[in-house]
């Protein structure tokens, strides 16, 4: 227990710094890819220090407490699965975060925050299905609830579950915001819908939601490590090749519309994610 | 002193009172004193039965026999009447189908034997006391509510009197369906509940009341008649017309369980009927018509779970059985096809009755496998449930009345204009499917039973759970969306809200403070009621909370309730000026106000996506019944196979 | 051609070395607005986040929303219709903020000086900090006064942070 405390410790203190790092490594790549120079690395790291030292007008007085609020759960969610906490029950504190940004961007009334909310809520609705089936894959196989206990199985979860890894890598493209599945705020194309879910939220309330933003990518990528964790070659060379394929894939892709990503997402779910459960309850697999 | 006939009767005898008493502020005065009382009686009772496990209740009453088959006589001959006077043919067939069984299997089924007449156990206590709290406060909430319902609508006849006359029978009605174990008596308070149903639904007397009262009336009687032929066949076949006979022997396996397959199947239908499953689902959504303390005691916190109560008594005899299996095929698939549907309606009551019967779902799902974990999941989906509905019933009737609208659209910005009213509908709302509270935590029990399970059917629930509650997320958010929109934060706040009267507030106030409690105290509840009741069944290992989960949990709790409010307070101290929100630089005043093309002032008009297309009720509803005729059918066919 | 400074901008700031750079100066967000521009300027403003010259490793992200930039650009002159738009948006960005008119329109109404319906250049609603030259401005030139602004605002923000220091809100960059 006392490890698994002062790893989710490091994670609250030093989360920020890898997750800043992920993002400014992302926008470099994203840059050469498009052959451009790119900013430098630590660039997120001058954003933040910008938005949060800069005044703000709020639109009204909830929205902050709302943003801190998805902050806070968003913090608690790598916490609780870094602690080892039951992964199925971290899923609902991890919509709960969710569910905060949604809650801040309805109170404006603003039209812009509206329909970057609406699409939000399309967002979560399309991926919690991935989300919970996924557990329950990695569940069948390694008998485990926990991050720890799941890391520790020893069997190769990504060979093993490779429809639900590929919902799983759907699942983080929408979390991460990427295209195709950016429909509700991007950080690249921007004026579509004047940045949709965080339209009226500047300065020190949208850096707050950076930081829940770089929270997220470093347990979503410690998720993605669970897949990988066989062995240390495929547990460096797994997530690595994943982030890069995401950051391909959104260059390559357009956004899709609301009914596309729902559908898509869902048949994605259905297929590989079912298809690949179904084995393991006939009995064919341990 | 035997509680359980004031339990019983003190309603009842309410009931009569008020209803000879002229209509005044005495009466009214009457209904609150009943409403009060009948709690105290519920409290005495779950004092005087705490826990350790079944207890039988002593108590009968002579002549009991002839008093059943009379009452069952005038209910029928009141359907009848009711029914040659709206020239509706099919509800009279099948009264007279009822009053033919009662005849016919007079002889046989009064002779019958019964191990206890009356069961307690925590099951029963913890029903007990909702029915008397929650629906104690659902009463008080009428006394205001309908004298403004009446206001409103002077079209409909002023019948006050016959309605709290009606709804005290009902609760009286309500105890003895959760603590009779005798067959015959349950069939009995049964067909009042069903009685109690058709006469509220009715209430208002228009046309559309009318049509809904007697397709609920015709429902709910098949489901009566299902339960009449389980108890013809059981005292046929054994001559014990115990409930928890019933479920001992089709526990057990070998030759006696076989006896026991038909009955527990029509009494599965029946209550499947009652809590209004696919394919039966059709008249719980059209009794929304009914004034808002009928949609909140009968068909969201009490009947409904009359039906899944039955259910979960039925546990032991279908875990298993192919029975069970279809049972929960029926809940999964209630279950996602409601809470798809629910995503494009509008009308906050049609919302409210598709997740009522959504989770009703979810409860027969936990009672047909019957899993110690998910019998503890059911009884907490139940009690949390029952709450918050009954909350968000009341919530969205004060709102109708004072926005005369039951759209959802309408709701919009409550937060500014009634905002009491939208908080206590968030915390209704939150309850129903947010982390941590209450309904979150059965739900999240029912997933881990079902990736533990290893029949092949478990892919097929999992998904269902996992795309239902993906939706449930989508709806019920969509809809705290509405409440909060504020384009102008400014505005003259609570604004609606004066005319609320105080019977109304105090309820729904009670209510939510109820249900914060309730998710709050849930270790202790478990420990206290849930577990010894699982163990009675199963044995003293049978289910436990871990501790970390626990711990999770209550610090969830603490953050969601505490975070956001000391985070508002903080923000309110600070005297910051507002700025409008982004408008494309349209200079907007508070409440978005701007000129468009021409100088032609509009106003934002906002709403929320319903998806109608993805969605559509009429499809979606249809195939749902279709596939829950199909397993009906299977359900009998292999019983009687 | 360069950009130039404005005779209302803050004073002449003093030599900077690397370690001194504001984070403010590191990541100025543009928000871009067109008031009645021709689209020359608008197309050559688009063409600064393309490979070429990439606006991007300066830091600059275009931002449609105001409440989140830092610099507005804007190209093309003032009439009725797009003056109040234009001063709405600038109210709606947060202090310190600098404004950079792009293009002979936006300093004077350009070709389109004479026409009735042109109140003349950005500088007639908003204070302006850096005119870009040009008919349409370059891309080069673009960047240049871009670059500019960001070591503008970072002036503003130390004036704002001495203001507060002297107590009292200060009056933020014009």
């Amino acid at each position: 227990m006392n490890g698994k405390l002062y790893f989710a410790l490091a994670y609250l203190l030093l989360g920020p710094i890898a997750g800043g790092l992920l993002a400014g490594v992302d926008r470099k790549l994203t840059a050469r890819l498009q052959g451009r120079l790119g900013p430098p690395i630590l660039q997120p790291f001058y954003d933040l220090r910008k938005l949060l030292t800069r005044r703000l007008d709020p639109v009204n007085r909830i929205q902050v407490p709302f943003v801190a609020s998805h902050l806070v759960f968003a913090a608690m969610t790598g916490v609780l699965i870094f602690m080892g906490g039951d992964l199925l029950l971290i899923i609902f504190v991890l919509t709960l975060a969710g569910i905060f940004l949604v809650l801040a961007a309805y109170s404006t009334g603003s039209p812009y925050g509206k329909i970057g909310a609406d699409r939000e809520l399309i967002l979560m609705m399309a991926y919690e299905p991935m989300v919970i089936l996924s557990l329950v894959g990695l569940f069948r196989v390694t008998r485990a609830f926990d991050f720890w206990g799941i890391a520790a199985s020893g069997k190769p979860l990504a060979l093993m579950l490779p429809g639900i890894f590929l919902g799983f890598c759907l699942v983080l493209i929408m979390k991460l915001r990427k295209s195709p599945y950016d429909i509700s705020t991007s950080h690249h194309a921007h004026q579509e819908l004047v940045k949709g879910l965080t339209a009226d939220l500047g300065g020190p309330a949208l850096g707050l939601v950076e930081l829940a933003h770089w929270y997220e990518s470093v347990y979503l990528y410690g998720l993605v490590l669970l897949f990988w964790s066989w062995n240390p070659l495929a547990a460096i060379l797994g997530p690595t090749a994943t982030y890069f394929l995401i950051i391909l894939v959104d260059n390559a892709t357009a956004r899709l519309k609301w009914g596309m990503t729902l559908a898509s997402a869902w048949i994605i779910t259905l297929a590989a994610g079912v298809g690949n459960l179904i084995p393991f309850y006939l009995g064919r697999l341990p | 002193m035997n509680i359980l006939p004031f339990l019983i009767g003190l309603p009842v005898a309410f009931g009569i009172l008020v209803l000879l008493l002229p209509q005044g502020r005495f009466s009214r005065g009457l209904v609150g004193a009943g409403a009060i009382a009948q709690a105290g009686a519920a409290l005495a009772f779950a004092f005087q039965n705490p826990t350790g496990g079944r207890r039988l209740l002593e108590f009968e009453l002579p002549g009991q026999d002839y008093l059943i088959f009379g009452v069952e006589v005038l209910l029928a001959g009141y359907f009848i009447f009711a029914s040659i006077r709206a020239k509706r043919l099919l509800p009279i067939l099948l009264a007279l189908v009822q009053i033919g069984l009662a005849i016919y299997g007079e002889d046989v089924v009064g002779k019958s034997e019964v191990g206890a007449a009356w069961v307690s156990d925590e099951l029963a206590v913890m029903m007990v006391l909702i029915v008397g709290f929650v629906g104690g406060l659902i009463v008080i909430h009428s006394l205001g509510y309908m004298k403004r319902h009446h206001e409103t609508h002077p079209e409909f006849r002023d019948r006050r009197r016959s309605f709290w006359a009606v709804v005290f029978i009902f609760l009286g009605a309500m105890y003895g369906v959760i603590l009779a174990n005798d067959l015959r008596l349950m069939l009995l308070f049964w067909e009042v509940t069903t009685w109690a149903s058709f006469v509220l639904i009715g209430y208002n007397g228009d046309p559309v009341s009318k049509k809904n009262a007697f397709l609920a009336l015709v429902l709910n009687l098949l489901g009566g008649l299902a339960f009449a032929a389980a108890l013809l066949i059981l005292a046929t076949t054994t001559g014990r017309v115990g409930l928890s006979d019933l479920a001992r022997i089709g526990a057990t396996s070998g030759s006696t369980a076989g006896l026991a397959t038909i009955p527990v199947a029509l009494l599965a239908i029946a209550g499947l009927v009652k809590a209004a499953q696919l394919p039966f689902t059709p008249w719980l959504l059209g009794a929304m018509v009914a004034p808002t303390p009928v949609s909140a005691l009968l068909h969201s916190s009490t009947m409904v779970k009359a039906g899944v109560f039955l259910l979960l008594r039925l546990a032991p005899a279908f875990q298993g059985r192919t029975t069970g299996y279809l049972v929960a095929l029926v809940g999964i698939l209630t279950f996602v096809i409601c809470s798809f549907i629910a995503v494009s309606r509008r009308s906050a009551k049609r919302v409210l009755a598709l997740s009522t019967v959504a989770n009703l779902g979810l409860i027969a799902v936990c009672a047909g496998i019957g899993t110690p974990q998910l019998l503890w999941a059911a009884f907490f989906l139940v009690v949390f449930h029952a709450i918050a509905k009954a909350l968000l019933f009341l919530g969205v009737g004060t709102a109708s009345l004072a926005l005369h609208s039951l759209d959802i659209e309408d709701m919009g910005g409550l937060v500014v204009t009634m905002p009491r009213l939208a908080i206590l509908l968030v915390v209704g709302i939150a309850g129903m499917f947010v982390a941590p509270f209450g309904m979150l935590i059965s739900k999240w029990t029912v997933m881990e039973a079902f990736i533990a399970m290893n029949t092949p059917i478990a892919p097929f629930m999992i998904a269902c759970l996992a795309w239902g509650s993906a939706t449930t997320v989508f709806f019920w958010m969509k809809w705290i969306g509405v409440l909060i929109r504020m384009p102008d934060p400014e505005a003259a706040r609570g604004s609606l809200e004066a005319k609320t009267p105080f019977t109304e507030a105090l309820p729904e106030t009670a209510l939510a403070i109820l249900a914060v409690l309730s998710f709050g105290t849930f270790p202790l509840t478990s420990s206290l009621l849930v577990e010894p009741w699982l163990h009675a069944s199963f044995g003293p290992t049978a289910f436990e909370l871990t501790s970390t989960n626990v711990f999770t949990t209550l610090l969830m709790i603490a953050m969601t309730v505490f975070l956001p409010a000391i985070l508002i307070l903080v923000s309110r101290m600070r005297t910051s000026r507002l700025s409008s929100a982004y408008m494309s630089g349209r200079s907007s005043s508070a409440g978005l106000v701007f000129k468009g093309t021409a100088g032609i002032e509009k106003r934002v008009d906002l709403r929320a996506p319903y998806l109608a297309r993805v969605f559509p009720e009429s499809r979606m509803l249809p195939i749902g019944m279709a596939l829950g005729i199909l397993l009906l059918f299977a359900l009998v066919g292999t019983a009687l196979a | 051609m360069s950009a130039s400074r404005s005779a209302n901008a803050a004073p002449e700031p003093r030599a900077r070395t690397k370690a001194r750079r504001q984070a403010i100066e590191r990541s100025p967000w543009l928000i871009h607005y067109d008031a009645s521009s021709c689209n020359g300027c608008d197309i050559e403003i688009l063409a600064c986040l393309t490979p070429v010259y990439d606006a991007e490793r300066f830091g600059c992200i275009v931002t449609g929303d105001p409440k989140q930039a830092d610099i507005l650009l804007v190209t093309g002159s003032v009439n009725a219709l797009n003056g109040p738009v234009l001063r709405n948006l600038w109210e709606q960005m947060p202090e310190p903020r600098a404004v950079v008119a792009i293009g002979a329109c936006a300093y004077s109404g350009g070709v389109f000086a004479d026409c009735y319906n042109v109140q003349g250049g950005i500088a007639t609603v908003i204070p302006v900090d850096v005119y870009v030259q040009g008919c349409a401005a370059r891309p080069e030139s673009i960047l240049d006064g871009v670059v500019r602004a960001a070591q503008i605002l970072a002036d503003k923000r130390r004036a704002l942070r001495a203001d507060k220091k002297r107590g009292g809100r200060g009056k933020g960059g014009a």
